[in-house]
């Protein structure tokens, strides 16, 4: 039998069966380039190469603009939201009634004006920047190297660590021998590591945690500045967590620790098994059952019994509020997205309150969006400044 | 075999964790990228079919509301491509009927033109113009029914049977319907001696 024989990658480009093949890859045309390889094994890279160059050809690639794409996607939240919204009216109404009565009695707004210009009332308005965004970095020793946001790290045998990005890409990095490593995620960005006992932790926007290579030691140590959420595999070795006020030690178990340097307080949400914290001397110690809710404010404990999710939720990409104040809301907003909200208690819009589920989505817009809707005020973005402004 | 080296597109794992997530925890990250991974082939689909941009734009909008809405009832979808791909041909002939209460479908719409585009690239322009001919030429060869048919089983990977729901049509109709378009194309390309039986005893020989 007779072979056609291609030469370059244009003969292959110009060869009707070719072109069918990478159209529509029925059996039949599979089965024939296979065998067309399988006896022409040199020709393999000619016909990748071709095959590269099909991908170029592209049939109702009409697209959507970038731009129109986000908005298309804003829509869709917003009908999203204020169909969660009505539902949430029906059962809150009354007593969100109540609460707006609390505002307006409570409230008296005698403000700065932003820009008096171009804003009808001024002193209505809370303002943000977003701050320029930095890198999620791991110090390993002398070594600095910078991640993506929402890379999952791994650390395997013979001090490596494995890094795995949102786009499925892994790369291989090595770590300190005898150091701690750093674990630096900044505002704005998120991270995920699995240390070398096995245990998870997941990091949240704003965190540095300290954590060696292997755990050589007696007890297994790490150190937070932050917020954290672990599942401490189980093992005969204790691991103990060192925040700025306290220690926690535990066996095996799952919990969160919020230790933010700007928080004045510290919290520790206990989901599974149990954990002892130590706050300052001896004397401060509490254990904590599942459900229970520890907060340390100047070395003193206390216990509360609570639901865990709001604590839990940023775990899975949102934020849970219940007449949450808005100053709060913005604040842990901050966080994720790198934006400093002006603080100042006597804006009226910093009282009111927001309720739900709010999802952090990577794109500002979509999450502001979504707490005017929540807050029943309007939003406004030029470039890095956000301004929030009561309905007109 | 080195077929796999050639890279067929596969229906990816990873999409199915994100909708796994966005079933199960709601995850907005899942949620916003099944929207970005099928808004393009959602837009061009609508467009194809003789909508105009705006009327796809409030499709799709619907379209991601009620998947959000009704998430907790959409556990059995298997192809989330072809929910997505009929829920759009639905909601965009269900507002057309209702904009042109009078006018028959058919006539007024489908006629399912693909348009090719070639991608720049620093090589010659000319072999671009050549492939983009040669391209629409195959194409051209096709009925508008046939082309949408072959379009959803072989640029979006759907199965008869998917294609036959859209189409209203039994999946027999369609598997004919599609390997006629085939043979028309087949007629059209020399070199058609090999059969199937010669390749295997290639193979094994």
């Amino acid at each position: 039998m007779e072979e056609k024989l291609y030469s370059s990658v244009v003969d292959f480009l110009n060869d009707d069966r070719f072109i069918a093949w990478r159209l529509y890859k029925t059996k039949e045309l599979n089965d024939y380039w296979a065998n067309y390889l399988a006896v022409n094994p040199h020709q393999s890279d000619l016909l990748q190469k071709a095959s590269r160059r099909f991908e170029k050809v592209q049939l109702n690639k009409i697209q959507l603009d970038s731009v129109v794409k986000e908005e298309l996607f804003d829509n869709i939240w917003t009908l999203i939201y204020a169909q969660q919204q009505r539902k949430r009216k029906q059962i809150l109404y009354w007593t969100l009634v109540a609460a707006s009565l609390a505002i307006i009695l409570i409230s008296v707004t005698f403000l700065k004006p932003y820009n008096n210009s171009r804003h009808q009332f001024p002193q209505e308005e809370i303002i943000g920047m977003s701050l320029p965004s930095e890198n999620v970095q791991i110090i390993a020793g002398n070594n600095i190297v910078d991640l993506e946001s929402n890379s999952a790290i791994e650390i395997l045998d013979k001090g490596h660590a494995s890094i795995i990005d949102e786009e499925n890409q892994e790369k291989s990095i090595s770590l300190a021998q005898n150091t701690l490593n750093k674990l630096i995620v900044p505002y704005g960005k998120r991270s995920f590591i699995t240390l070398s006992d096995g245990t998870k932790v997941w990091i949240n926007s704003g965190t540095e945690l300290d954590f060696p290579t292997n755990f050589t030691k007696n007890t297994r140590e790490i150190k937070v500045k932050g917020e954290i959420y672990l599942e401490v595999a189980k093992s005969d070795k204790q691991f103990l967590v060192h925040t700025p006020q306290s220690i926690v030690s535990v066996l095996g178990t799952t919990f969160n620790i919020s230790a933010y340097e700007d928080d004045p307080t510290e919290s520790i949400v206990l989901v599974e098994g149990k954990v002892q914290v130590k706050a300052g001397g001896d004397q401060n110690i509490a254990v904590l059952s599942p459900n229970d809710l520890a907060i340390i404010s100047a070395h003193e404990i206390t216990k509360s019994r609570v639901d865990v999710s709001p604590y839990i939720s940023w775990r899975d990409g949102f934020l849970q509020f219940e007449k949450t104040s808005m100053e709060d809301v913005l604040h842990k907003i901050g966080r994720y997205y790198n934006i400093s909200f002006e603080k100042n208690s006597n804006v009226a819009l910093n009282a009111k309150t927001v309720s739900g589920k709010l999802f952090l989505f990577n794109n500002i817009d979509s999450v502001m969006t979504a707490v005017s809707v929540m807050s029943s005020t309007e939003y406004k973005r030029e470039d890095n400044t956000i301004l929030i402004q009561k309905k007109q | 075999m080195q077929l796999a080296s050639l890279r067929i597109r596969m229906p990816g794992t990873f999409d199915h964790t994100h909708w796994e997530k966005f079933l199960k925890q709601n995850n907005p990250d899942s949620f916003s990228y099944i929207y970005k991974k099928y808004v393009d082939d959602l837009y061009a689909y609508g467009v194809s079919l003789g909508f105009d941009s705006d009327m796809c734009k409030d499709s799709i909008q619907d379209v991601f509301y009620k998947l959000y809405s009704k998430r907790t009832e959409l556990s059995h979808i298997e192809n989330l491509r072809f929910y997505l791909f009929r829920s759009l041909r639905n909601r965009l002939f269900d507002l057309h009927r209702q904009q042109n209460k009078l006018e028959p479908i058919e006539w007024s719409l489908n006629q399912f033109p693909i348009e090719v585009t070639v991608l720049k690239q620093i090589e010659d322009e000319e072999d671009n113009a050549f492939l983009k001919q040669k391209v629409e030429s195959l194409l051209q060869l096709l009925t508008s029914r046939q082309r949408e048919a072959v379009y959803l089983r072989y640029m979006q990977n759907l199965e008869y049977d998917e294609i036959g729901k859209m189409l209203k049509m039994n999946s027999e109709s369609v598997r004919k319907l599609v390997y006629r378009a085939l043979e028309a194309i087949r007629k059209n390309t020399p070199d058609t001696s090999l059969s199937l039986l010669t390749l295997i005893s290639l193979l094994y020989s």
